[in-house]
C-alpha cells in the first residue's frame, strides 16, 4: 500500500468515526509515524506518535516473558481516561494502529475502524 | 529490556515464595467471589500492588495456575499507559496523581480480556475474562459498582472485621 492509498484509508475511516480525535499508523520496525491525521492542536503530531511508539515499546516487554500464559498476540489495547478514549491494535507484526476518540460512545466504531485500518494493512504487506 | 524480564521472572517467582495477605483480606475476597458470580466468564479476580504487581489478593475459576503472570503484567500496562496518556495530554510527570488520568485499561489476546483499575494510591483491581468479552459494557459496570466497596476495605480494613 502505498502513502497515497494510506493516506485516503485514513481519511475515510475518520470522517466515518464520530468524535474521533487522531488516528495514526505506526511502522513497528522502524518506529516510524508513516501516517496520522489529528485534530489536536495542542501537540503536534509527532509528540503524539512518540507517546504511543514508547508504550507499544513498553507493551511489548511486558508482554514478551508471559506470552504462553496471557496469549501469544495482544489483539487490542484501550485506554480509557477522563479526557478520551484510546485503542491501540498492533494485528500486524509490521503496523500498528492508533486512535483517539471522546467518550465511551465512540469506543465501538473507533475499535472496528482501527481494526479495519490494520487489516488492510497487513493484506497490503501479504500480497 | 532482557535484564527487565529477567528482573520480572524473578520477581514473579519471589511472589510465588512469600504469599502476604491484607488485614481485609478475606473480606476482599468475598466481594471478589460476588464479582466473579455476577460474571460468567471471569477466570481471576485480583487486587495487586501497583510497583510490583504482587496479587494481594484475588480469587481464580481453576483455570489459570499463576494469578501473578497477569498481575504483573497489567501493572506494567497500566504504568505505561498513564505515562503514556500524561504526555499526551501534558499532564503530571509519571508516578504524581497517577489516578488522575486513567479510568481503566483494558487488553485484549486471542486467550483473554483483561481490564484493570487503580482503586486507591498503591493498588489495582483485576479482571480477566475469557475471550472474547462476553459484553464490554458489563465488566466495566461491574468495576463501577464494586469498586467503593473494596476500596473501602483496602483503604480502612480494621472497619471491618473478619466475619
Amino acid at each position: 500500500m502505498n502513502l497515497r492509498e494510506l493516506r485516503t484509508k485514513v481519511k475515510n475511516l475518520k470522517a466515518d468515526i464520530p468524535g474521533i480525535i487522531s488516528l495514526l499508523v505506526f511502522d513497528r520496525e522502524r518506529n516510524l509515524l508513516l501516517y496520522g491525521e489529528s485534530d489536536d492542536l495542542t501537540l503536534p503530531l509527532g509528540g503524539i506518535s512518540d507517546c504511543y511508539a514508547r508504550f507499544a515499546s513498553r507493551l511489548e516487554m511486558a508482554h514478551a516473558c508471559r506470552q504462553s500464559a496471557i496469549g501469544k498476540s495482544i489483539k487490542r489495547v484501550n485506554i480509557f481516561s477522563g479526557k478520551m478514549v484510546v485503542s491501540v491494535r498492533t494485528l500486524s507484526e509490521k503496523h500498528m494502529v492508533v486512535g483517539e476518540c471522546m467518550g465511551l460512545r465512540c469506543l465501538a466504531p473507533l475499535n472496528h475502524g482501527v481494526t479495519c485500518l490494520a487489516r488492510t494493512l497487513e493484506e497490503a504487506e501479504n500480497g | 529490556m532482557v535484564d527487565e524480564i529477567q528482573q520480572s521472572d524473578t520477581w514473579e517467582r519471589g511472589a510465588r515464595a512469600k504469599p502476604r495477605e491484607h488485614p481485609a483480606g478475606k473480606a476482599i475476597k468475598d466481594v471478589l467471589k460476588k464479582m466473579a458470580a455476577e460474571s460468567p466468564g471471569c477466570v481471576v479476580l485480583c487486587v495487586y500492588e501497583d510497583e510490583t504487581g504482587y496479587p494481594m489478593c484475588h480469587i481464580t475459576d481453576g483455570t489459570i495456575l499463576n494469578p501473578e503472570t497477569f498481575s504483573c503484567f497489567m501493572a506494567r500496562v497500566q504504568s505505561a499507559a498513564e505515562e503514556a496518556l500524561s504526555a499526551r495530554l501534558a499532564g503530571p510527570s509519571p508516578g504524581q496523581d497517577r489516578t488522575s488520568h486513567i479510568i481503566y485499561v483494558m487488553v485484549e489476546t486471542e486467550r483473554f480480556t483483561m481490564f484493570s483499575r487503580r482503586i486507591a494510591n498503591c493498588l489495582s483491581l483485576l479482571l480477566v475474562l475469557r475471550s472474547p468479552a462476553e459484553c464490554l459494557g458489563m465488566p466495566i459496570e461491574l468495576l463501577d459498582r464494586w469498586e467503593p466497596r473494596i476500596r473501602e476495605l483496602v483503604i480502612n480494613p480494621g472497619a471491618y472485621p473478619v466475619s
